[in-house]
């Protein structure tokens, strides 16, 4: 088997950080996997796969200075590697390929 | 606590207050309930997420996605539902089956520990030998081993007096100790007590309940009321539970009331015994102090003993013999077998779809998907089809069951009471454990095939997504060992339907249908002399002669296919060097007119007259095999035999032969034992107590005569009943219950195999066709007629199924083999079940491979050209 693939999670975390930009923090990820994604994130889970792919090299983060509205706690902003892009270039040529020339397939009928 | 420490863990908490802030100032309800819910779901969502990559969710959604897609194609779903539920139903009748035979056991406390004790002579190939009632005072005094041991013998029982009708019911003398040793109490009145048994004790009864709730109308006033039980005064002591047959589906109990100082050993009472272990001794220990006694008693009474040591049997071993483990074993693993072939085809199925469906693994692959992720989709529409076939499988071994119970009932089949046949808790747990079991055979292969998906394959492929995957070759060996299977058990089966049709078709040479047949029993008490027997057996056979509806009546110890007696036999002049060359024949004692009453006639020399009594010389009528067998085929007239091993025992004269009256009944030749040879004695030259009566009516029916027979009995003896009243063709038909019963088995089984066999092979062939429909539609764009193409496609088939044909061809000899035991009058390797065997298959086969052929032709080129 070629290299290993983000799950389909991990890449839509993926994506909304890339999309956020510089305001990706835990919080900011979740509203905009509800907002472009139309998908509920349990928050146990996303910082679970931010944690796992931060272990894999994807993602990194940095920590921001405390704010008494989160109670003197810290906020981490979460940024995409390089390796995070690559990984996500991969998958994209992969699906493209996949969905190439299906079209007339998929317009048919659900598969 | 379960966050992670530091600055990690800080800043999740850190959002969460942030989260609550926003949810406060936003005017949200109920602050502190939201605040813990979602505490709540982060620490349990943090917990799942942490474990696994599959959540318990995934899989129900997996579940949920293969029923689904299943039932897009209801049409493949509904023939793998169907197959499975044929392979686990089938399995599970045979499992019902089995553990009836063999698991179920004794319904009584503790009937593991309940042992049978027979005596055994291996020098003469003994070992089940009942025990003489003094060797069994001299086991019961000195062992240790068993809580106490018991002896029983079956009879009959006449119960008369009251207002009822005389019953005769099949009953048990028992040890007074018998009921309190296996821990069973009567459910009214009472058990025998300490020294109610032996000489002098009454013949006092217990009632069993079937008995009691039937013949005695459940009245429960009827402990201490006064019977006649074989002609003697008795109480009724009590009635016992219902379920309880002890020892062998009897009906009803008595005292052992043999003296036995009275007889010696070899003549005396033989008893089956039977002991409960003391605790903590286990069957080795008690084995060897048996074996120890026995060896003492070979000293002591050496006359009787020599040889003679001591086996336990559990009551399963005591009933199953190889030959029945044999018969069951192989329809067990016929079943297996079905089973197998029915996830094979579910497998196959599966296998075609998983073909379709390589971009979809692919993607999933390239989503990152695990290994077990990509095959639990597979694994789940196995399991969604397992569940369903197993839902429809138990339906079908429920009826299977509720059959095969009646079509052995004891009364007809003597299958000892305790081997019940159910559906009940231990065989629904095997069936879950089977359906999970199917759902991975069936499932694993495809899954497999699909985990083992190589994107980078798949994703170059420029064609259907099929071509990566070795999905060809596994469904072809699957399939030729379909064929294999199918076609030995068709072997079986074809071998068993023309065992049954020899059933229907046997010639018999006497009457049947209108042969009155009935037996009576007359006990020592009325009938206290051979004097006072013989002479009601001549006012009886008067009697019958007499009624207006009889042409001929007559009396014999057994009737054709009503079992059998053997004896060794002496031929005079003959030099036997052992006892045990003497052949043993098949011996009927029957009175004059006997040959009349069964409608035959004799093939040479006399009847039996009444003149032929003690006073005169001994005469018998042997039949022909006896003739053809012993007499090497020469006129036996006036030749001479004895019967028994002894050569100082009187000579009897052959007067007659009669015709093959097929003495053996429906025994197989296939047995070792099969011995048709035999010979007829007369009654008055013999002395019986249990006759049945054969009386050929002048009407249709035989059992027209019932109540007029009763009626003549009751004339000269108002307390005897009849019983066992049939017409002949009744008596055949429980005679020959076996082959009947287990040849519809294995049609059942044999046509089940070639129903999967087809659906393998079409399965497979059309799955073939559909993947190539690109280049089915180019080979008919170039301008291939369409007969090139269904050849095509019909050639794979025709290797498959010419493959399968030549290993299940050898399969089948094997078959054949067990299955002699079970047939009736056929040939094991019948070439015409072979050929018929043979046509069948090939003809289904082709069936199979030539739908899915014409269906490649109908392939339209542009439409094939277009679809990818």
């Amino acid at each position: 088997m070629g290299r290993d693939f983000p799950s389909e999670f991990e890449q839509m975390v993926l994506l909304a950080v890339l999309r956020l930009r510089e305001e990706a923090f835990a919080l900011a990820v979740i509203r905009e996997l509800d907002r472009a994604a139309h998908r509920s994130v349990s928050r146990g889970a996303l910082y679970k796969t931010l944690e796992r792919m931060e272990q894999k090299g994807y993602v990194e983060w940095s920590v921001e200075e405390a704010t008494p509205e989160r109670g003197g706690h810290p906020r981490r902003r979460f940024r995409v590697t390089p390796s995070g892009l690559e990984v996500l270039r991969a998958s994209r040529e992969a699906l493209f390929r996949l969905w190439d020339g299906l079209d007339s397939v998929l317009d048919e009928r659900p598969a | 606590m379960i966050l992670p420490d530091g600055v990690v863990g800080d800043s999740i908490v850190g959002d969460a207050r942030e989260e609550f802030a926003e949810y406060v100032r936003r005017g949200g309800s109920a602050p502190s309930l939201w605040y813990w819910v979602h505490a709540t779901r982060l620490t349990v969502g943090y917990l799942v997420t942490k474990r696994r990559d599959v959540e318990m969710g995934t899989i129900l959604k997996d579940l949920r996605f293969g029923a689904r897609s299943l039932a897009r194609m209801p049409g493949s779903a509904a023939v793998a539902v169907l197959v499975l539920a044929i392979g686990i139903g089938l399995c599970s009748f045979m499992f019902s089956v089995i553990y009836g035979l063999y698991f179920r056991g004794l319904d009584i406390p503790d009937a593991d520990r309940v042992y049978l004790v027979y005596e055994t002579n291996l020098q003469q190939d003994q070992s089940q030998r009942a025990v003489p009632i003094q060797n069994f005072m001299d086991w019961r005094e000195r062992q240790t081993s068993f809580e106490g041991l018991l002896g029983t013998y079956g009879g009959t029982i006449n119960v008369a007096g009251g207002s009822q009708e005389p019953i005769r019911l099949a009953g048990a003398f028992v040890t007074a100790n018998t009921f309190s040793a296996l821990g069973v109490p009567p459910i009214l009145g009472r058990g025998f007590a300490e020294g109610e048994d032996g000489p002098g004790a009454a013949p006092n009864i217990l009632l069993g309940y079937t008995t009691w709730r039937d013949d005695f109308g459940g009245d429960r006033s009827i402990v201490g009321r006064e019977v006649r039980v074989n002609g003697e005064p008795a109480t009724i002591l009590g009635v016992m539970p219902e379920g309880f047959q002890f020892p062998n589906n009897t009906e009803v109990w008595a005292p052992v009331r043999d003296d036995a100082l009275a007889t010696s050993r070899a003549d005396g009472r033989r008893l089956s015994v039977w002991g409960r272990l003391q605790d903590g001794v286990t069957r080795d220990q008690a084995s060897m102090e048996m074996a120890g006694i026995a060896r003492q008693l070979e000293q002591e009474h050496p006359e009787v003993n020599e040889h003679i040591g001591v086996r336990l049997y559990t009551p399963v071993e005591a009933n199953m013999d190889s030959t029945l483990n044999m018969v069951f074993g192989s329809m067990m693993f016929a079943v297996i077998c079905v089973l197998l072939v029915a996830c094979a085809n579910v497998a196959s199925l599966l296998l075609a779809r998983a073909a379709m469906r390589t971009k979809e693994a692919g993607v999933r692959v390239a989503m990152g998907g695990s290994r077990f992720r990509v095959m639990l989709p597979f694994l789940s529409e196995a399991l969604v089809l397992a569940a369903c076939g197993a839902l429809l499988g138990i339906g079908i071994a429920f009826y299977g069951v509720a059959w095969f119970d009646g079509v052995t009932d004891p009364a007809v089949t003597g299958r000892p009471w305790f081997m019940r046949f159910e559906i009940d808790l231990p065989i629904l747990a095997f069936v879950i454990g089977l359906t999970g079991l199917t759902a991975l055979i069936a499932g694993i292969a495809p899954a497999f095939q699909m985990s083992r998906t190589d994107v980078s394959t798949v994703l170059k492929d420029e064609s259907r997504g099929s071509s990566g995957m070795h999905v060809g070759r596994i469904s072809r060996v699957l399939v030729t060992a379909e064929v294999a299977l199918s076609c030995a058990l068709l072997v079986g089966a074809g071998l068993m339907t023309k065992s049954i049709i020899n059933l229907g078709q046997v010639d018999y040479p006497f009457e049947t249908d209108r042969l009155f047949t009935a037996r009576v029993g007359l006990f020592d008490a009325d009938y206290p002399d051979p004097d006072a027997r013989q002479q009601f057996w001549t006012d009886l056979t008067q009697e019958l002669r007499g009624l207006p509806e009889v042409s001929s009546a007559a009396l014999a110890d057994v009737l054709p296919y009503g079992g059998r007696n053997t004896y060794r036999v002496g031929i005079d002049g003959v030099d036997y060097g052992d006892s045990e060359d003497r052949p043993s024949l098949n011996r009927v004692v029957v009175t004059p007119g006997y040959f009349d009453a069964l409608g035959t006639a004799l093939v040479a020399g006399r009847d039996f007259t009444e003149s032929d009594d003690m006073g005169s010389e001994m005469v018998a009528i042997v039949n022909q095999p006896m003739v053809e067998r012993y007499f090497d085929g020469q006129s036996p007239l006036g030749r001479r035999f004895r019967e028994g091993a002894s050569d100082t025992l009187p000579l009897i004269t052959v007067v007659g032969v009669a015709p093959d009256l097929r003495l053996m009944g429906g025994q197989s030749e296939a047995l070792g034992s099969y011995e048709p040879a035999g010979y007829y004695v007369p009654l008055r030259q013999k002395d019986e107590s249990f006759m049945s009566i054969a009386a050929l009516v002048r009407g249709e029916r035989a059992t027209a005569l019932t109540a007029d027979v009763r009626e003549a009995v009751r004339r000269l003896d108002p307390n005897l009943p009849i019983y066992n009243v049939y017409s002949e063709t009744e008596v055949i038909e429980r005679a020959v219950w076996f082959y009947r019963v287990f040849g519809t088995v294995f049609i059942t089984f044999g046509l089940s195999a070639l129903f999967m066999a087809s659906v393998g092979l079409y399965g497979v062939l059309s799955f073939a066709v559909s993947r190539r429909t690109q280049e089915m539609g180019i080979r008919m764009a170039l301008g291939a007629a369409s007969g090139d193409v269904v050849r095509l496609v019909a050639r794979q088939g025709v290797s498959q199924l010419g493959i399968g044909l030549a290993i299940g061809l050898g399969l089948a000899f094997g078959v054949t083999r067990v299955v002699s035991v079970l047939m009736y009058q056929v040939d094991p390797q019948d070439p015409t079940v072979f050929a018929g065997v043979l046509a069948l298959i090939v003809v289904v086969g082709v069936a199979a491979a030539v739908f899915p052929a014409r269906r490649a032709t109908s392939v339209d080129p542009v439409q094939a050209l277009r679809s990818d």
